[in-house]
């Protein structure tokens, strides 16, 4: 099975941030009120996002996963690189060295996924994972 | 791109392998063979900054390894060495690929890797 691909995007926590538990979306929401974890998408390639999962804390690292159509994985990526990009002008420098995508199948989503704290999976998604 | 190198790795899937995924099956067939002993060191001194693998009619696998030129050809010696004897047959060769060549390879990717994607964000407009 290998219908879908994964970006993932990772970053060391602030260190102001380091030690508190705040989720991923709500440590970037803090440097840019109103941003949302969904902002990363491109709002015109909606329909090719799966899903999503997110955390923070492990080792100090916050982390996003997206669940991707994998023949649209480099463009959903430089947006989400862009968007990320934008905390450079918020007090945050996002790590976005770190970009990857992997073409993937459900054991290695398992893999990939550890004690998530969000995860969301459109309907479209749902029938992918069940 | 002028400072990178390329290293493509080919390996042609058997008729009977075709439906396992390409990582699945090198694991399963060469227990021993981890790609990431490999790679790993090279990526974090900064000498690897990504690879792209693509499918070629169906059945072909091809990696391409970007890599930094200063270390062109030690890193190909690196690669030979460790992929001999696999099952199926992998082959390792230096390349040389236009930014264009290049762009191409990303879009047309089963999978693909950036250890630094500012490094390759100029090669494309916005998304």
């Amino acid at each position: 099975m290998k219908d879908f691909s994964i970006i993932r995007c990772y970053s060391p926590l602030p260190t102001d941030e380091q030690g508190t538990s705040l989720k991923f979306g709500e440590v970037l929401s803090k440097y840019k009120p109103g941003f949302q974890t969904t902002d990363v998408i491109n709002p015109s390639m909606s329909d090719k996002v799966f899903g999503w999962s997110s955390y923070s804390q492990q080792n100090n690292l916050m982390v996003l996963f997206l669940f991707i159509d994998p023949k649209s994985n480099l463009d959903l990526m430089i947006y989400a690189y862009d968007k990320l990009k934008e905390f450079d002008q918020h007090g945050f420098s996002f790590n976005t060295s770190n970009f990857n995508v992997y073409a993937t199948d459900v054991e290695l989503l398992t893999e990939k996924t550890p004690d998530h704290e969000e995860v969301i999976f459109q309907p479209l998604g749902t029938t992918i994972f069940l | 791109m002028s400072d990178f190198a390329f290293i493509k790795t080919t390996c042609i899937i058997p008729e009977e392998y075709r439906e396992i995924p390409y990582d699945k099956l090198m694991r399963q067939l060469n227990p021993n063979f981890k790609i990431s002993e490999l790679i790993t060191p090279y990526q974090v001194l900064g000498f690897l900054h990504g690879w792209v693998r693509t499918t070629r009619d169906g059945n072909i696998k091809e990696n391409f390894y970007i890599i930094n030129k200063s270390l062109a050809s030690e890193i190909l010696a690196s690669f030979k060495f460790a992929i001999e004897g696999l099952n199926p047959v992998v082959t390792a060769e230096s390349i040389e690929l236009t930014d264009e060549e290049l762009i191409q390879k990303i879009r047309s990717n089963d999978t693909v890797y950036f250890r630094e994607f500012s490094i390759f964000r100029s090669l494309f407009p916005g998304a």
